[in-house]
């Protein structure tokens, strides 16, 4: 069963996708920054990270710059209402990135997690 | 100090023009001068004057009248036809003889003319020209015996020679008996005794001598009371006789005289004061010099009659009089009264001409400001001189109306604009035809584009006053003729500086933060202290600048996009705020140009119109208030996203047949959260916009603490360096506001700060943390110096600031400002254990 992180910082909206991911059989986990899911990361292990970009703290470019230094990291599908273009987003190398963008509703998310994980 | 080279330099230029110049010239002007006035006097003396004047001692007795009388009747009765009166009894001179007219003999002969006979007749015409005295040989006069005046015995001036009259030639002169010359004497007393020979009474010529007795001295019959009242006809022949000697002055007293003299020599000076203030200083040395010959030579041609010592003096008291009462005085009280206008009024403006590559720059831009495509400068430099084009933009395609402009310069009296023929299609074509004040003329001819200066009456009227203004700025134009003095430079100067610092004046009570002040072609005038200030932080030296220059550099924008703009500007006079990039200042600054366009007449007194106002707003503050609005908009932008991406994903899910109804249920209640979320998220944003819209300073509403602690702390920096004392702050990371006064914040904020400064010692630091809770804001800072006692810690959050000097008065003023807010202000102290701020606020969102 395939572990994913949940990195946002609205409470509603992780317990949302928790609920519709977990009701596929993924298995959750959240963090509401990305100062709290770069922890989570460390300790544990995930198959998918989902993470939003604006975030308090610590926001989505800030914890994707800081896991250029990290091993092993999962693949990371990126949640953004902003005009970020994916090439821009920095990565460890060799680390897939993938950006949806905002508002995309839960199917679409979904569909976007079953995708990488099925390629992973 | 003694200029001994200028007094020497002034002397010998004095002598060159007596002996060059003077001399022949006075000469000439005062034969003339004489001879008229002799002329006048003969026929004064013609009309009124009396048969016979006697003049008896004083202390004669009273039968000396009826002797004389006798003695005139005798003459009468003898008839003769002329009188030779001796005046001095040293003279010897042989009667016989004089009346064969074998001797040149002196004598004052008077003829005697027959009842019958025309008292006096017109003296002859005067042929010569009016160069040559008139003649004065042919004299039908009266006969006097004697008159204050005439007898010149007693003054030790030698007397003049004169011609025996003969019958033949009828010819007289009149003269005074020469010493030396022989003649018999009879003494007063045989005149009173009527002892005179009949031989010396002929019928030709008598003579009659008035000498006193052996031993006995000459009377001075000129101090003589008369017998009978002098009437003005022996005063008139009086200065006849002298006019003829070449002493008119003297005609009428010595002392009249000095002072006639003195006023001259007063109004001389007066006279070289104003040439001097006109002409230039050249002109005085040179007017001495001319004034010190005239009365060496007038001292010289009249001889012992205008003496040279009173003629120095009335020279030196005149020249002392202007050079130290009405010069020296007057321009030091008219320099230090220009000094002080000058002084009231911060920089001077300079209206000097410009350098002829200044001046070509100028003439651009100002042609670019008013729009036009193509302009043609010409200047007349001198009379008779050939116009010359200095300035040229592409006109030639009107050659008969450059001609006009050539020919037709400076016609008029003033400066007027025509609208000529020959533009191209779509194109005006102008003619500013330029007169100024100074007597400078010149023509501008310029094309535009069709409407610019047809359809715009502001934009002609500042063509105009451009065109006169870049006329008086050309280093070749002519000077004026009429060069004012320095009484109407000051007048004209004080006028200039009351008009610009009436408008300083103004200008400085306006709410703006810096100003500087150009004119209308583009040349600096002034600026404010503010404006130099931002000059020096930011490295632009608007003194230094053109207008195109200044605005150019400050907003970024090429020189052809602010012509543009100020050509817009000028036509319809309306005000326009450029924002601004970074110019290396730690406040923010939009830049506003606006025209003051004064009268476009070209006035000397309008010193300050027309001009172009740039102003430097400081927008430091409502840039910050901007950023917070839109932060504090995308804040709540996100987190209303947050909940419509929420209320997204539980309608989907609720549209999801997967799920059952124990999680629809979960659904409907997270549904429930998340409209609950947004409706309260919704008041507080509505209630943070009107909070923000500006209620004023007291308003109390959402402030950015980061934003106010980034402020104090920049001074508080700036203020431990002074000190010795390290700011050590990290900035924290926060999306939330706090609810504090609109303007409140900062201050408070910078009061627990320099009460820590003031606390902590050399070399130590004053620390800053920022820590967040769920509902507030804690902001702490603290220093490790002496401390204070506690007590007066607690006392002070709790006082009446009035009475706290110093950081303790802002903490106490602080405190109470805090609880207003809502908020909390702590202070922990004690003896040496420093002073930490605890500062408490009520977070918005």
């Amino acid at each position: 069963m395939a572990r994913i992180l949940l990195v946002d910082d609205d409470e509603m909206v992780r317990d949302l996708l928790s609920l519709r991911l977990e009701t596929k059989g993924f298995e959750t986990a959240q963090a509401p920054d990305g100062k709290a899911g770069l922890a989570l990361l460390e300790a544990e292990q995930f198959d998918l990270v989902v993470l939003d970009l604006l975030m308090p703290e610590m926001d989505g470019l800030s914890f994707l710059s800081a896991t250029r230094e990290m091993a092993d990291l999962p693949p990371i599908l990126v949640l953004s209402a902003t005009k970020t273009d994916e090439a821009a987003l920095p990565r460890a190398p060799g680390l897939r990135v993938e950006l949806l963008r905002k508002p995309a509703s839960a199917g679409v998310i979904l569909a976007a997690v079953e995708r990488i994980l099925g390629e992973s | 100090m003694i200029r001994w080279g200028r007094i020497l330099r002034t002397l010998i230029i004095a002598l060159a023009v007596t002996v060059l110049v003077s001399l022949p010239v006075v000469r000439v002007v005062t034969e003339v001068a004489n001879g008229y006035a002799a002329t006048w006097l003969i026929r004064l003396d013609a009309r009124f004057g009396q048969d016979v004047v006697l003049v008896v001692p004083e202390d004669a007795d009273r039968g000396t009248e009826d002797r004389i009388d006798a003695l005139l009747s005798q003459i009468s009765a003898a008839a003769p036809r002329a009188v030779a009166v001796v005046l001095d009894r040293s003279d010897r001179v042989d009667p016989d003889a004089l009346m064969r007219g074998d001797e040149a003999g002196a004598a004052l002969v008077v003829p005697i003319l027959p009842d019958d006979a025309p008292r006096a007749s017109e003296p002859p015409d005067n042929t010569g020209g009016p160069w040559a005295r008139p003649a004065l040989d042919v004299f039908f006069g009266h006969f006097r015996t004697a008159g204050p005046g005439t007898l010149a015995a007693g003054t030790a001036l030698p007397p003049f020679e004169s011609r025996l009259l003969t019958r033949e030639t009828g010819s007289y002169w009149l003269g005074y008996l020469s010493a030396g010359r022989a003649l018999p004497v009879f003494g007063w007393q045989d005149i009173l005794d009527s002892a005179v020979p009949d031989r010396f009474i002929a019928d030709r010529i008598v003579v009659v001598a008035l000498a006193p007795e052996d031993h006995a001295e000459i009377p001075d019959l000129r101090l003589t009371p008369v017998s009978q009242p002098v009437p003005p006809a022996s005063l008139v022949a009086q200065a006849l006789q002298a006019g003829l000697d070449g002493r008119v002055l003297t005609a009428v007293g010595g002392t009249v005289t000095i002072v006639i003299a003195l006023i001259a020599a007063l109004e001389a000076g007066v006279v070289l004061t104003r040439l001097r203030d006109r002409a230039g200083p050249w002109l005085y040395p040179f007017g001495v010099a001319v004034m010190l010959g005239l009365t060496i030579l007038a001292a010289w041609g009249a001889g012992v009659m205008f003496p040279f010592a009173e003629a120095l003096a009335a020279f030196s008291l005149a020249w002392f009089a202007h050079r130290v009462v009405l010069d020296t005085n007057r321009r030091r009280r008219q320099h230090r009264q220009l000094n002080r206008l000058e002084l009231a009024v911060a920089d001077a403006v300079d209206t000097g001409p410009l350098d002829l590559d200044t001046w070509r720059t100028r003439v651009e831009e100002t042609a670019r400001t008013l729009g036009l495509t193509g302009y043609s400068f010409v200047l007349r430099r001198r009379f008779f001189r050939r116009p010359v084009e200095v300035a040229s933009g592409g006109s030639d395609g009107a050659p008969l109306a450059r001609d006009r402009v050539r020919f037709g310069l400076g016609r008029g009296r003033a400066t007027t604009l025509l609208p000529m023929t020959g533009g191209a299609e779509g194109e005006e074509l102008w003619q500013v035809d330029l007169r100024t004040a100074a007597s400078r003329r010149g023509g501008w001819l310029v094309r535009c584009p069709e409407g610019a200066l047809s359809g715009s009456a502001p934009r002609r009227a500042m063509l105009i006053a451009a065109a006169e203004r870049l006329l008086a700025l050309h280093p070749w134009a002519a000077p004026g003729q009429g060069r004012p003095t320095i009484d109407e430079e000051i007048a004209t100067r004080s006028r200039v500086l009351a008009h610009e610092a009436a408008t300083l004046d103004a200008l400085t009570h306006t709410a703006v933060s810096a100003f500087a002040v150009f004119d209308l072609v583009g040349t600096f005038m002034r600026q404010n202290e503010r404006m130099k200030e931002i000059g020096e932080e930011s490295g632009i030296d608007f003194a230094k600048l053109s207008l195109l220059d200044a605005v150019s550099r400050t907003s970024g924008l090429d020189h052809a996009a602010v012509g543009e703009l100020l050509s817009i500007l000028i036509a319809d006079g309306e005000s326009r705020r450029i924002p601004i990039s970074d110019i290396g200042t730690r406040q923010r600054f939009a830049l506003r140009l606006s025209l003051d366009a004064g009268r476009a007449g070209g006035d000397t007194t309008d010193a300050l119109g027309p001009v172009m106002l740039c102003e430097l707003l400081d927008v430091t503050e409502s840039v910050r208030l901007d950023e917070a609005r839109r932060s504090v908009a995308q804040f709540f932008d996100q987190q209303l996203r947050n909940d419509f991406e929420a209320i997204d994903l539980v309608a989907e899910m609720l549209r999801d047949p997967e799920f059952d109804d124990a999680i629809r249920v979960r659904l409907l209640d997270r549904l429930r959260g998340v409209t609950e979320r947004m409706t309260e998220r919704m008041e507080t944003f509505d209630t943070a916009l009107g909070d923000m819209m500006g209620q004023g300073a007291a308003a109390v509403g959402p402030q950015e603490l980061r934003r106010a602690l980034d402020e104090a702390l920049d001074l508080l920096i700036r203020d431990g360096r002074s000190s010795e004392v390290r700011v050590e702050y990290e900035r924290p990371v926060l999306l939330s506001l706090v609810r504090a006064g609109a303007e409140g914040l900062t201050p408070v904020l910078r009061g627990l700060g320099k009460l820590c400064l003031a606390d902590a010692p050399r070399g130590s630091a004053v620390t800053v943390e920022v820590t967040e809770t769920p509902d507030t804001i804690e902001t702490v800072l603290y220093s490790s110096g002496h401390g204070l006692p506690q007590e007066l810690a607690e006392s002070i959050t709790g006082t009446d600031e009035a009475r706290l000097p110093g950081e303790l008065g802002d903490v106490a003023r602080a405190a109470e400002v805090v609880r207003r807010w809502g908020g909390d202000l702590t202070l922990e102290t004690g003896i040496e254990r420093g002073i930490r701020c605890r500062l408490t606020l009520q977070k918005v969102v």
